[in-house]
């Protein structure tokens, strides 16, 4: 990362930065300026497409519809992701990389591709549900519902809360491990008591990183899920795409953004902070 | 070392974005003045839905266009967005000159998002009432009632009425609708419950959501016409309301699909201009064009919609001319899905299904 310290004067090294900020403002800025301008009217001030968000009697459901979905998957992904993470730490060079290159995959695969070989997995009688029979649950239905849809937006964001864990976990002293132990702690506590707060910033960053990327889901939820259970995005491509109601969608979006910055800010304040999302980037950049 | 790879992936794709981004940029700074100039050259921005449905409409109707017309040529572009040909009329940048557009959204809209227009076209060989005046009809399509006849090998004991549809108890099964309102699924449910197609408008909603509320624990809503194809060649619903021309490929792909020939919906397709399209008068001759039997048949022929003009007779195959709704195939009743009427009452209605879709 850089290290220019600017003062009074800006280094001139931020010129560098222009070109991102231009980008940055013209095509994200600029845009969301326009829809929550044309959300509260345009100029002629009003706060009705607000309020109808309150009682068109579905807007709220799906709101909170979506941010149980993301809790979901938030949790989901962090129990399978913490292990994977940790072992990541512990493993040598070569199966470091086995383990990268296996999270990464849904990366490398084009987003079509990796949902429609999900809807595959999860029709009637496919695959996933066959195993799950196998355990003695055989009416699970996974096509068309929220539990589908869940565990498809889990594979998918797996690697946002493993990378940012990774970079968090690889970072602790293992030696505070070893003293906890000489001065007589079971490991169990030693893990709970030393290794786990010191991990809480990436957990922290890899649980905003989920959670606010499952809030935006749209191509999954629409081809894995069912419309009777839309999430927000549904929602927000109906009304501008059907209605082309943009200013209900302006509010609409104006109203996940502002939900999504609160939690955001109150997770920053749990603990950890949003510089250790920056972190895997500084870290995975220059240091190995 | 290992995660090297990362970052470097990372700075690629970034670099590729922003260069994709300059070069949209520059494209859509010169597509406005890149049409239309002095020596009578004029190239047509067509909007359609992709995939073989526009590559059919390529052929049958844009091809022999400019064979005929060789100073007229096109640009091929997808998806028909609504919501982007209202961003460019309201911004004064509109690019696209014909574009697929819902009829009951170019009636909704007409006059302030798509253009009123002037085609010639001879209206006997059309249904009545069947363009509108932001719109021209330029195919037709059905809602079919069907089933799996690996189900129900026997006709006799087979599903026969648009009210077996919503009978679990004599036939039980898994139901397959896409949740589409402009395909007359609430007409055809009121009907059901007994309302005489010619009273179906004004619709009685409550009424029409309570029908299919009857049934709602056996249905599978699929987000749209491809997912139901999908449901239905994998054979996941045991009976469907689907659109004629995917019948023909789930026939084609093998299913033994049956069309029960009780009550078929009708809908129209549309055709529309936005509003300051650059060609205006030129889209509209390449309209009328389309209108013309042959053409109308080609487009039949070649993906399975069925032609506006009444005049056209396209050769159907055999698994086509099965499932034709408008043709002799058809035994039942058809009732037209009515785009003004949906037109007025959209907005309402629609928020009134998607708030009983995700109770």
């Amino acid at each position: 990362m850089m290290t220019s310290r600017p003062r009074w004067l800006p280094h001139p090294g931020w010129l560098l930065l222009i070109p991102a900020v231009a980008l940055l403002g013209g095509i994200l800025g600029v845009p969301l300026w326009q829809s929550f301008w044309r959300s509260i009217g345009s100029g002629d001030w009003t706060l009705e497409h607000y309020s109808a968000l309150f009682t068109d009697g579905v807007t709220l459901k799906v709101l909170a519809r979506t941010g149980q979905a993301a809790a979901v998957v938030t949790i989901v992904t962090l129990l399978l992701g913490y292990p994977y993470a940790y072992l990541m730490t512990r493993v040598g060079p070569l199966w470091r990389s086995v383990l990268v290159v296996m999270v990464l995959m849904p990366f490398w695969t084009s987003a079509l591709a990796r949902n429609f070989g999900w809807l595959i997995l999860l029709y009637d009688n496919g695959l996933v549900q066959r195993f799950i029979a196998l355990f003695g649950f055989d009416d699970v239905v996974l096509y068309g519902t929220a539990q589908g849809v869940t565990l498809a937006m889990s594979q998918v964001l797996l690697p946002f809360m493993v990378l940012p864990l990774f970079s968090a976990l690889g970072g602790i002293d293992r030696r505070l491990l070893l003293a906890a132990r000489s001065l007589g702690s079971p490991p169990l506590v030693a893990f709970w008591k030393v290794y786990f707060p010191l991990s809480r910033g990436g957990v922290v960053a890899g649980c905003i990183l989920t959670f606010t990327l499952a809030c935006g889901f749209y191509v999954t939820p629409a081809l894995i899920g069912s419309p009777r259970e839309s999430l927000i995005a549904q929602l927000l491509g109906q009304r501008t795409t059907q209605l082309l109601d943009f200013a209900g969608a302006g509010a609409l979006g104006t109203l996940v953004l502002v939900v999504t910055l609160v939690l955001v800010w109150w997770a920053n304040r749990m603990g950890g902070s949003m510089a250790t999302i920056g972190a895997v980037a500084g870290q995975t950049g220059t240091r190995r | 070392m290992y995660m090297g790879a990362m970052p470097r992936r990372v700075a690629r794709l970034a670099a590729a974005a922003t260069a994709l981004a300059t070069v949209a940029l520059g494209a859509a700074a010169c597509g406005s003045d890149g049409t239309g100039n002095g020596d009578g050259k004029v190239e047509l921005t067509y909007v359609s839905y992709g995939g073989t449905g526009q590559d059919a409409m390529i052929k049958s109707w844009q091809e022999p266009y400019t064979a005929l017309n060789p100073n007229i040529t096109f640009i091929n572009t997808s998806p028909p967005d609504p919501a982007q040909v209202k961003a460019q009329v309201e911004n004064n940048a509109v690019t696209w000159d014909l574009v697929s557009t819902a009829p009951w959204l170019a009636s909704q809209n007409c006059g302030t998002i798509y253009a009123k227009l002037n085609v010639q076209y001879d209206a006997s060989q059309f249904p009545p009432n069947l363009h509108g005046e932001c719109f021209i009809a330029d195919f037709r399509y059905s809602l079919i009632f069907g089933y799996n006849a690996k189900k129900w090998p026997d006709p006799a004991t087979a599903p026969k009425t648009i009210q077996d549809f919503f009978d679990v108890e004599k036939f039980p099964g898994k139901r397959g609708v896409v949740p589409a309102l402009q395909d007359g699924i609430l007409e055809w449910a009121l009907i059901a419950d007994g309302v005489d197609p010619e009273d179906v408008y004004p619709i009685d909603v409550p009424r029409a959501l309570a029908k299919w509320d009857s049934i709602r624990e056996h249905t599978t809503w699929a987000a749209n016409v491809g997912a139901l194809l999908q449901l239905v060649t994998s054979e996941q619903v045991d009976m469907q309301l689907m659109v004629q021309a995917r019948y023909q490929a789930a026939l084609d792909a093998g299913t033994p699909l049956e069309p029960v020939w009780d009550v078929t919906m009708t809908s129209i397709n549309g055709m529309a201009i936005p509003l300051g399209a650059p060609n205006q008068a030129e889209a509209e001759k390449f309209m009328a064009f389309l209108l013309l039997p042959e053409q109308q048949a080609k487009m039949a022929e070649l993906s399975g919609v069925a032609p506006s003009n009444l005049l056209s007779q396209p050769r159907l195959t055999e698994n086509g001319e099965k499932i034709n709704a408008f043709g002799p195939a058809n035994t039942g009743r058809s009732v037209a899905v009515d785009p003004i009427w949906w037109g007025q009452n959209w907005n309402q209605i629609s928020d009134e299904f998607n708030r009983w879709l995700n109770v």
